[in-house]
């Protein structure tokens, strides 16, 4: 019998990276390649140089709309050759950043982005990561001010205006400085920051690669779910088997369903995989036969029969979109997934019911009037995917990898931005290797 | 203007007059007294309002079984037989007002004033347009934009669209909701069923009008009236979803779409939430407010919502004294009083800007005004802004406007016990360096340094409650880049933590509108917003902000919102 205390974490070919991890090993809290990304998260602020030049040469700061501006002031406007001078710049960014000279405070020029890494100084003693906005955006206000040598009445004002919109008039900043994470006020409940992350960001840092972007959806979901408690007692092995199973493809169950069933291209060939190979590793048997001869199933793990089917989720997403190559069926098959699944075997679907929901709401508002916009641009801390924490959105993340383009709002649209940030996140490149390496050294 | 006290250019003997009116002078005091009679104006029953709420109040009482007014009782509340309630002299009309008129509660034009901007949305549809063509291969053509007009208008009247069956609301309750059109191709514009259309050549001057087409271009934008009720019932957070939801049923209806499938969520979000323009973004959890609520709006856009027109120079002494008076009611009045003290007690605080005291006593609407900072700079938005420059201008500005109120000692019980002259000072010096300047953060930098500094050499402390606290805050804020500070004075606002009590805001909402009149700018913050209040559907006149406060004053003015359809007549 699986009793999930070990695991083997394989690679989108199938092959084995690492064998016989323990189960602690992948936790955010041990593992130093999860940590690294998660710290990478609440590290970086970016400014955008072109876009900051742009508003203060046209004097348009401070609106709110999405695309465009519907603000424009007049008058005010100066042009400074910012992106000219930008290597300037972040030098002397970087110096006023530093707490020490030399610390770990990183600034890089990514073609028009400045790409602040804050100091592990700042890090440990912050009590949030709003930081990450507004040290870089008051770093780069001053650097601005001296290099260009502005006076009082020479535009200051409209560079902070550029820089974080309205802010504080607004409760989160609408200018040229943004992060990986969004601005804590903007989010639905606290504990929630790394859920604040959308389907298409994490799918332009993973580069589109399918395992890789379940591995960092997962990553990012769990351990929201350890930050905000809920991945505490009882929930503790349950959060951390769904990151192997769903997230890091541990013993190659969603690589190997996908295998299996995807000439057929069935939902209900990945169901029947995934109880029989939850029933054959004894982590479910049979309550009850009906005179029919249905059998009503019982799990001898809950935590682990969980793992496993929402290992067959991750299959049915990426199956879906697969075959399609487009992301817009993924939340159907989810929905479709759970409730077959639960009827097949009367055992609990994904996350006790949440995943089910949470995809029938991804499904509905992804189609509907009153809601708006594709699986991409979902977040998990936004109340389409908040119910289930950690099991619905690496699946979007990893089916919208295999999008052929099909979606107005794709990572290209989106994220081009992300794609850029890969440069300065090595934790990025192969991500599911670099993790299950180090469960091995932690094992 | 130092040197010339003598020929001084207030209005001393207008401003005389108009007290001499508001103190009904043969029964009260001479003004240039010293010493008064006090305690004979006959307590409440010298208010014809005050009596009339009395009697009210019986009747209620009689009625429920629970006593509540009762301002005939001399054991409650102030003891008003030691003062004498002196009426508003309403600017630019020849009337007066009781000040209890001018609570919001009692005034409708006041009312329907901040309801027409809690309930106006805007949003543009260059992205709808854009998905509808590209990524559901629909054509957009002028004729296709006046049948989804049409469309919308039913929807966001409560009429079904799209959906079979649904309940829909009687049209008579929603008389004052609709949706036009912004667009600044005059090409396009022609096109577009006129209904439809705020035709901007005829709203404005031609020299404004010029100017805001050319800053909207080929964009096509939205503007839409929700009814008034719906934000009474809810608040200005149902404001973008009621139009949202309307357009998006508009928009499928009008080009034919199914209502359920991806296509549709693409153009939905686009349509609700990419291009929507926000009026007023929510507040900070503890003055926690929807979008579209007072405390949201930045302050450059009450100058842009102010329609006062601009013909000449001297228009522009107008158009900053309607920006200062809505300014005053919308956020002094309804924000500070209604919303955050809880609806009684500051409306005082708006007498400056009914009151025209910096117009008469400090001579700042005058044309010797005008003339001297002409002379001095060469002209309006002509002095480069310095701080030599806010500190003569200041200094001016205060003595005069000072020396103008020490020349009646009892003139300070008209201005709450002084409380308010401090804001005179204050919105005189920043609308003066504004002008000046055309620089918005000199005028506001100009507001702080009289109110700290100039004033208090002379008056010592002075505002009512904390609102020099608010000053000398704004000293080192002002032109701060610290993340919570500074910021260009038109997108700052009563939701930042430091303007968030009474005081300052209107020397920011007022210098942002001299500064940019003063340059001739055909706006403010935002030429959107400018067009969309440029609406003669719009229940309240924005051109005429302080006749139609007037009109509610003396109950002339009627709004929109009633209950009469579904309800018994009384």
């Amino acid at each position: 019998m699986n009793n999930g205390k070990k695991l083997s974490i394989y690679n989108d070919r199938g092959e084995v990276l690492a064998e016989d991890i323990s189960l602690g090993a992948i936790s955010p809290y041990k593992n130093e390649v999860i940590r690294n990304i998660l710290l990478r998260f609440k590290r970086i602020g970016i400014v955008n140089l072109k876009k900051l030049q742009n508003s203060l040469s046209t004097g348009e700061v401070g609106g709110i709309i999405g695309i465009g501006s519907e603000c424009k002031v007049l008058g005010r406007e100066i042009d400074l050759p910012i992106l000219k001078r930008a290597d300037e710049i972040s030098k002397e960014v970087k110096k006023i950043i530093e707490v020490e000279p030399g610390d770990d405070t990183q600034v890089d020029i990514i073609d028009d982005l400045l790409v602040v890494q804050l100091p592990t100084d700042c890090i440990n003693l912050a009590t949030d990561y709003s930081q990450v906005y507004l040290i870089t955006a008051t770093a780069m206000a001053y650097a601005l001010t001296k290099i260009f040598n502005l006076g009082l009445f020479d535009g200051t004002d409209l560079i902070k205006s550029a820089l974080l919109g309205r802010y504080p008039q607004t409760t989160s900043p609408t200018g040229a400085v943004s992060a990986l994470l969004s601005f804590p006020t903007t989010l639905e409940g606290t504990g929630n920051a790394y859920r604040s992350v959308s389907v298409n960001d994490v799918v332009a840092l993973t580069n589109k690669r399918t395992f890789d972007a379940a591995a960092l959806g997962s990553v990012l979901e769990h351990s929201a779910a350890f930050e905000c408690g809920d991945a505490l007692g009882p929930y503790k092995r349950f959060h951390l088997l769904g990151l192997a199973f769903q997230g890091l493809n541990a013993n190659n169950m969603v690589y190997e369903l996908i295998r299996d069933t995807g000439k057929s291209g069935r939902l209900g060939d990945i169901i029947d995989e995934t109880i029989k190979r939850a029933f054959d590793d004894g982590v479910i048997k049979v309550k009850k036969t009906l005179p029919s001869g249905f059998n009503i199933y019982t799990a001898n793990d809950v935590p682990l029969w969980n793992a496993y089917a929402s290992a067959g989720q991750m299959a049915a997403a990426i199956q879906n979109a697969g075959i399609s190559r487009a992301i817009q069926g993924a939340p159907s098959a989810m929905l479709f997934y759970n409730d077959l699944l639960v009827l097949r075997t009367g055992l609990p679907s994904v996350d006790f019911g949440r995943a089910h929901g949470a995809s029938n709401n991804a499904e509905w508002l992804s189609h509907s009037i009153y809601g708006g916009g594709g699986p991409g641009i979902f977040k998990g801390e936004y109340l389409v995917l908040k119910g289930s924490k950690g099991f619905v959105f690496p699946c979007l993340c990893a089916a919208m990898c295999l999008d052929a383009g099909t979606q107005i709002f794709s990572a290209d649209m989106t994220s081009e931005h992300m794609f850029k940030l890969r440069k300065i996140m090595p934790e990025l490149d192969n991500p599911v290797e670099q993790i299950a390496l180090e469960a091995k050294k932690q094992t | 203007m130092s040197g010339e006290s003598n020929n001084r250019p207030t209005n001393i003997l207008k401003a005389l007059e108009t007290f001499q009116k508001m103190y009904n002078i043969e029964k009260a005091s001479d003004l240039t007294k010293k010493t008064t009679t006090f305690y004979e104006f006959g307590g409440y029953k010298q208010s014809k309002r005050k009596t009339e709420f009395v009697k009210y109040a019986h009747e209620i009482a009689r009625e429920r079984g629970i006593p509540g007014y009762q301002g005939d009782r001399e054991d409650l509340g102030v003891p008003l037989g030691q003062r004498y309630l002196a009426p508003l002299k309403l600017v630019g009309v020849d009337a007066y007002g009781e000040i209890d008129d001018f609570h919001d509660i009692n005034n409708a034009a006041i009312q329907q004033a901040v309801d027409d901007i809690k309930r106006t949305s805007i949003i543009s549809l260059d992205m709808a347009h854009r998905v509808l063509e590209q990524r559901i291969g629909a054509t957009v053509t002028p004729e296709t934009i006046n049948h989804y007009l049409e469309c919308k208008g039913h929807s966001i009247a409560g009429g079904a669209l799209a959906q079979e069956h649904m309940a829909e609301i009687h049209p008579g309750m929603t008389k004052d909701a609709y949706t036009k059109l912004i667009v600044g191709n005059k090409e396009l514009g022609d096109q577009i069923d006129q209904r439809f259309l705020i035709k901007i050549e005829d709203e404005f001057p031609e020299w404004q009008a010029e100017k805001l087409s050319e800053a909207i271009g080929d964009h096509i934008y939205q503007v839409s009236r929700i009814p008034t009720i719906a934000v009474r019932i809810a608040d200005g957070g149902i404001t973008h979803r009621w139009d949202n939801t309307s357009t998006s049923l508009g928009l499928v209806t009008a080009y034919n779409l199914g209502g359920g499938y991806s296509a549709v969520s693409d153009l939905v979000l686009v349509a609700k939430h990419l291009q929507t323009v926000q009026l007023g973004t929510m507040t900070w959890p503890r003055r926690a407010r929807a979008p579209n609520e007072p405390g949201g709006i930045p302050v450059g856009y009450i100058g842009d919502i102010c329609q006062t027109p601009i013909l000449t120079e001297e228009d522009i002494m107008r158009y900053v004294g309607d920006v200062g008076a809505l300014g005053a009611m919308f956020y002094e009045l309804v924000w500070f009083g209604g919303y955050m003290a809880g609806g009684i007690g500051p409306v005082t605080a708006i007498a400056n800007a009914f009151v025209d005291i910096g117009g008469d006593l400090g001579g700042m609407g005058s044309p010797f005004f005008m003339n001297w900072l002409k002379n001095k700079y060469g002209g309006l938005a002509c002095a480069k802004p310095s701080f030599d420059v806010i500190r003569e201008i200041s200094q001016n500005i205060s003595f005069l406007f000072m020396e103008g109120i020490d020349r009646f000692p009892l003139l300070l019980e008209h201005l709450w016990g002084g409380a308010v002259r401090q804001a005179g000072i204050a919105i005189g010096s920043a609308m003066a360096v504004g002008l000046a300047t055309g620089n918005s953060l000199a005028a506001v930098i100009a507001s702080t340094y009289s109110f700290c500094h100039l004033m208090k050499e002379s008056w010592g402390r002075g505002g009512f409650g904390a609102a020099d606290a608010m000053e000398y805050i704004m000293m080192g804020n002002s032109a701060s880049l610290r993340p919570e500070e500074g910021n260009l004075p038109e997108v700052r606002g009563v939701n930042m933590s430091m303007l968030s009590l009474p005081g300052h805001i209107d020397s920011s909402v007022v210098g942002c509108a001299a500064a940019h009149a003063a340059r001739k700018d055909a706006w403010v913050l935002s030429p959107i917003v400018k067009v969309a209040f440029a609406d003669p559907n719009l229940a309240f006149d924005f051109r005429n902000i302080r006749r139609e406060v007037t009109k509610g004053v003396l109950k002339e003015f009627m709004p929109e919102g009633d209950r009469d359809l579904i309800k018994p007549a009384r």
